[in-house]
């Protein structure tokens, strides 16, 4: 599913840098990456996600060569392949929960928002129980709520690869045992890779695999 | 909220100052337009032709009807005598003769034009307003209710309501110069004060039954039964009007006809309307100037606030752009979502204030014209 060789990647005018000379993640697979900020952990899920482009080395995700997308592509992949779920959740407070949910579907126009999309709506807010939120819209919902339908959103799409960055970053301790429980069953549903980028040890216990930035040779 | 607010005050004044002072300039103009020339006492030319044209306040000083029977004889040239003097419930009255209708294309929607001495015809808002009906009566008001020799309202009958027409003609009440000369007391019946029959006089005050004195009357009114008496005293050639309304066949006629009233020794006037109409229409689009002007420095102050308020919209909602993109949104949608909201700003902002302008357009126009022949 993932497949990295070589990788080298440099922000424009700036010192940082990152480099990988190997790392693979299998179908189904769930690996946590911890380490200290700085270290480059959110660079690198944004590599993998096509939204930053390396300056040398393979990137093959999904089966595709993404190093050698050019933008267009790289969104279409993105939208297609990669499921999103953000620390802060960034939901769109206009929007209510559906309209949340169904975001992708309304910001791409390769995607198609389908009686079976809603339909698909419908089943994740009851298999994550916000059900009755649907209608409400983000600053109504406590970080609990918000969380669970980020993480809808992040599904809708079937992505084979789900991107969590610190995912349980803003919730109390009650919540972040619910929440982590319906994420990896939902994530149990298939083949559905995981790349999470933790300092929460209890998300990175429940990974099959755990890489440490702080000695894992991806840095300089 | 605030935005669209901030965008309707800043568009509402100049959308609203242009289209009214369009729909007035139209409108006076398109009236001055039918009415080529006016012949009245020397004086204030602006006046003459806002008397002439929405029967504006009385002027002072009046001509002889001769005039007008002196301008009639020649063949070529069309003149409608109008004398203005007093209302009716307001109402101007206007004494003109029946060739004004058809002057002024006026349509009847009941009725048919004065023939008699104390019939009227009244315009399509004063109907309205009053809820007249043909064979109506309708008082004249006193000019001086103080003055022991003042005149006595007459009684006239509404023979004629007018279609409407969007004019001054609306709000008049027409009648023949005799009736006006009636009222004015130039001329006067005898009605029969000697009858047995004194029922009319039996009132009711304060609960008391007051039996009145045969011999008062509260209004004059013109009957089958008087109509013979009622006489009038002098020559009526030297009757007053206070304008004729001048229409020549022929640019021959009307330039002798002006160059004759031209040097003001026989005490007349010769004015275009439309030339004495612009001077007040210049003091008007001196003000929508003042006004674009005014706005041109409002709108731009605007536009920076709104760039302000976007770039601040910008930098709140940055994480919402961000996140939109890492789903896979294309950064020119997100550019267009941006300028689609600002889009539709505006178009509520502007949308709101012409709808504002449009709704208030007739009602501002009317009180325009009303505050300018207040102006006479």
């Amino acid at each position: 599913m993932i497949s990295i060789e070589a990788l080298q990647f440099q922000y424009p005018r700036s010192e940082f840098a990152i480099q990988i000379s190997a790392l693979s993640l299998s179908a189904g697979e769930r690996l946590a990456i911890v380490g200290p900020s700085g270290s480059g952990k959110t660079t690198l899920l944004k590599l993998i996600a096509g939204i930053e482009r390396p300056a040398r080395g393979r990137l093959n995700i999904c089966g595709q060569d993404v190093g050698a997308m050019n933008d267009q592509q790289r969104r279409r992949f993105r939208i297609s392949q990669i499921g999103f779920v953000f620390q802060k959740f960034e939901l769109v407070d206009y929007l209510n929960v559906r309209d949340n949910i169904a975001m992708p579907f309304l910001i791409n126009r390769s995607l198609k928002l389908t009686p079976e999309v809603k339909d698909r709506i419908g089943v994740l807010a009851e298999t994550m129980a916000i059900t009755e939120l649907l209608k409400r819209h983000p600053d109504k919902l406590s970080q609990g709520e918000k969380q669970r339908v980020a993480i809808c959103r992040s599904l809708i799409t079937s992505p084979p690869l789900i991107l969590a960055d610190e995912p349980t970053g803003n919730l109390d301790p009650a919540n972040k045992q619910i929440i982590l429980e319906l994420f990896f069953e939902q994530l149990s549903h298939g083949d559905r890779g995981l790349v999470v980028v933790t300092h929460d040890m209890s998300v990175a216990q429940r990974c099959d695999r755990v890489i440490d930035f702080s000695t894992f040779d991806s840095t300089k | 909220m605030a935005m669209i607010l901030c965008l309707f005050l800043t568009a509402v004044l100049p959308i609203t100052v242009n289209r009214l002072l369009g729909s007035f300039e139209s409108g006076i103009y398109s009236r001055a337009d039918a009415t080529p020339a006016v012949i009245g006492a020397v004086g204030s030319p602006l006046d003459l032709a806002l008397q002439s044209l929405y029967f504006s306040r009385k002027l002072e000083n009046t001509v002889p009807y001769s005039a007008a029977l002196e301008i009639a004889e020649n063949e070529n040239v069309r003149a409608i005598p109008i004398h203005i003097q007093h209302t009716a419930r307001s109402y101007p009255i206007v004494a003109t003769t029946n060739d004004y209708f058809s002057f002024r294309t006026l349509r009847f929607a009941q009725g048919r034009p004065f023939g008699i001495l104390g019939e009227c015809v009244v315009g399509a808002t004063v109907a309205k307003q009053l809820q007249l009906k043909l064979e109506d009566g309708l008082l004249s008001d006193r000019t001086d209710l103080l003055g022991l020799a003042g005149d006595y309202p007459l009684k006239l009958r509404v023979v004629g309501i007018l279609a409407a027409g969007d004019t001054a003609d609306d709000s008049a009440v027409f009648v023949d110069l005799k009736t006006q000369w009636v009222i004015q007391g130039l001329g006067h019946g005898h009605q029969d004060l000697e009858s047995d029959d004194q029922s009319d006089n039996v009132k009711r005050q304060n609960n008391r039954i007051v039996a009145l004195p045969s011999k008062v009357v509260p209004y004059t009114e013109i009957t089958p039964n008087n109509l013979a008496s009622f006489h009038f005293h002098g020559s009526l050639d030297q009757f007053p009007i206070t304008a004729i309304i001048v229409k020549a066949n022929d640019l021959k006629s009307e330039t002798i006809l002006e160059a004759k009233y031209q040097n003001q020794s026989l005490g007349l006037q010769f004015i275009r309307p439309r030339e004495a109409l612009e001077t007040l229409m210049s003091t008007l689009f001196k003000i929508r100037r003042f006004v674009n002007m005014n706005t041109t420095l409002v709108a731009f102050s605007t536009a920076l606030l709104t760039g302000l308020v976007m770039l601040l919209s910008l930098k709140l909602r940055q994480d919402e752009m961000d996140t939109m993109f890492k789903l896979g949104c294309d950064r020119k949608m997100i550019a267009t979502i941006q300028l689609t909201e600002l889009g539709v700003l505006l178009a509520i902002g502007i949308g709101l204030a012409v709808g504002f302008a449009v709704i208030f357009e007739n009602a501002a126009t009317r009180l325009l014209e009303s505050w300018i022949a207040g102006q006479s």
